[in-house]
């Protein structure tokens, strides 16, 4: 497994256990939030953007780095095994990269391309305002 | 009155004519619409996404999602200069990524 997916895997798993979804703190005392609590901060965000989540699935999606966003869902199947799917979509100069494991590698475009950009958009106006309390517009802090 | 039938209704790639209406319509998945009043747009925080969003479609930055939003007063919409490309969808993007905030806040705690 490739080591993007290492971290990303670990950063939303970290324990056998899933995590419990976070709530917003009041006042967000950053100081004690890590890293992977930011991102599954995020990751509620980002998995509220694609409308709702069929029952018994389990959705994240969230930005990792500048250069890569994931998607990740998890759901048993008709006799109760896990499942588990991640998608890792690349940001290339050329474009952007779906990779999936066992799938071929494609730069996705059409509807696909046009509903990444919307997301993406969309992400980062809730997660500055929600989360870091930033003006999407001008990155600045909100008073 | 249907929101499709008011006149100022956009359709597929006509540009955003003056003045506001009431409602915005959201299709953000196919099949998925959401109506939501300018107050609520405010009041949820979306109007500076759906300002950008329009004022994008209209400056021809990007095409095919006029369709999914309403109309603003163009008025203080700049046209684009001679020197301004569209924005490549991974330029979108890189400009959309949340790492920076991220890593900002780790540093603060830091």
């Amino acid at each position: 497994m490739s080591d993007i997916f290492k971290k990303a895997l670990s950063l939303l798993t970290g324990s056998p256990t899933a995590p419990k979804p976070l709530k917003m703190p009041k006042n967000r005392p950053f100081k004690k939030l890590t890293e992977r609590e930011l991102l599954n901060l995020e990751s509620q965000i980002g998995a509220s953007l694609f409308g709702l989540i069929p029952k018994g699935h389990r959705r994240e999606f969230f930005c990792l780095d500048e250069r890569t966003w994931i998607w990740h869902e998890e759901w048993k199947d008709e006799k109760g095994a896990p499942k588990a799917t991640t998608t890792r979509y690349e940001v290339h100069d050329n474009g952007i990269l779906k990779v999936q494991e066992g799938a071929k590698y494609k730069y996705i475009e059409g509807e696909e391309l046009q509903n990444m950009l919307v997301a993406t958009r969309m992400y980062y106006e809730q997660v500055a305002r929600n989360i870091y309390n930033r003006d999407p517009a001008t990155g600045k802090k909100l008073s | 009155m249907p929101i499709e039938d008011t006149p100022n209704f956009l359709k597929d790639n006509e540009q955003a004519k003056p003045g506001w209406i009431d409602e915005v319509v959201l299709e953000f998945r196919k099949g998925s619409r959401d109506i939501l009043t300018y107050k609520q747009l405010e009041e949820q925080k979306m109007l500076a996404m759906t300002q950008t969003a329009v004022k994008a479609a209209s400056s021809g930055y990007i095409s095919g999602h006029v369709e999914n939003y309403a109309f603003v007063d163009t008025s203080d919409i700049p046209a684009p200069t001679p020197e301004q490309k569209p924005q490549t969808p991974s330029e979108q993007i890189l400009r959309h990524s949340s790492e920076w905030m991220r890593r900002s806040e780790l540093d603060l705690a830091a």
